[in-house]
């Protein structure tokens, strides 16, 4: 299903983290801070609390029983639901458009 | 180790702040994500972040869990009295139109607000209150008896006597209001 709603700026940088596919809570700060080139650090309870509502909005899903895991942790691990693979792009292509068309709009240049 | 210890006992200890739901289920793993952070950075780096993160998302968890609570319908309600007032103070304002006109506008307002509130708290007790549709039938016209028997029985007010016929009108005309709805399946969940 489609949602119009926007999805806030933590919750799509989980999404955007997760779509090359599973990762543990630590690895998922990780790799936020990757993608954005280090401006954008989760604390616990930012990222937990993301997880949290992603969960219960069905974008993404606990697959820690899934598979046997060898990294000797208690780690929980997550992925995309389909829901939530097609809600990252939709908002990825959204702001892809903006950027373009703001892009376009400079280049054009202002009015005198 | 020892800075990476106290920093872990620390939010051991500070994430009960959060609320008890996002505890049970995150909690430990909140404290284990600290741990991780404390081998790869400085122990009060990770300490320093923690605290302005948890400073943020306390309060921001503990209010979402209060707006996703069962609505409750005392805002709706609250705003529908004060339209009331507003109305009754208009209609007893009488020749004075700077009363009359307040009135009204406060009546509109409160109104305009009731229902918006109402739309966001509709799901549980709008069916709840949808089912007691006859409740309010009943009590406008157990009022005006009320006040006809008072009338009877010497009780000279005419404010409160017009108080209660307002009231009932109200009270009646929910209860028809809420009495359609219910039997026209009206009364579906609203989702904000």
């Amino acid at each position: 299903m489609k949602s119009s709603r926007r999805l806030p700026a933590a919750s799509l940088q989980v999404l955007l983290a997760l779509l090359e596919g599973e990762l543990h809570g630590y690895a998922l700060m990780r790799r936020v801070q990757e993608l954005s080139d280090g401006a954008v650090t989760m604390g616990p309870g930012t990222l937990y609390g993301t997880l949290n509502r992603l969960v219960d909005d069905g974008l993404i899903v606990e697959t820690t029983s899934r598979r046997p895991r060898d990294d000797g942790e208690r780690r929980r691990y997550y992925e995309l639901t389909s829901s939530g693979r097609s809600a990252a792009l939709d908002e990825l292509s959204r702001l892809r458009t903006l950027v373009s068309r703001i892009t376009r709009h400079l280049a054009g240049g202002a009015p005198a | 180790m020892t800075s990476e210890r106290f920093a872990v006992r620390a939010a051991r200890t500070l994430v009960a702040l959060y609320p008890r739901r996002l505890r049970d289920e995150y909690g430990d793993d909140m404290v284990a994500l600290v741990r991780e952070q404390c081998r790869d950075e400085p122990a009060g780096r990770v300490c320093v972040r923690f605290l302005i993160d948890l400073a943020i998302t306390v309060p921001k968890t503990h209010l979402e869990v209060r707006m996703n609570r069962i609505p409750s319908p005392v805002v709706p309600l609250f705003y529908m009295a004060v339209a009331f007032g507003g109305l009754l103070t208009a209609v007893l304002g009488g020749s004075q139109i700077v009363t009359v006109v307040l009135g009204l506008a406060v009546a509109l307002l409160a109104r305009t607000l009731g229902a918006v509130a109402w739309r966001q708290t509709a799901t549980a007790v709008g069916r709840s209150l949808a089912d007691a549709w006859w409740k309010f039938l009943l009590a406008g016209p157990t009022l005006v008896a009320m006040v006809i028997v008072a009338a009877g029985a010497g009780v000279e007010s005419w404010y409160l006597g017009m108080a209660a016929v307002l009231t009932a009108l109200v009270l009646t005309g929910v209860g028809v209001v809420l009495g359609l709805m219910r039997f026209a399946g009206r009364s579906r969940p609203i989702t904000s």
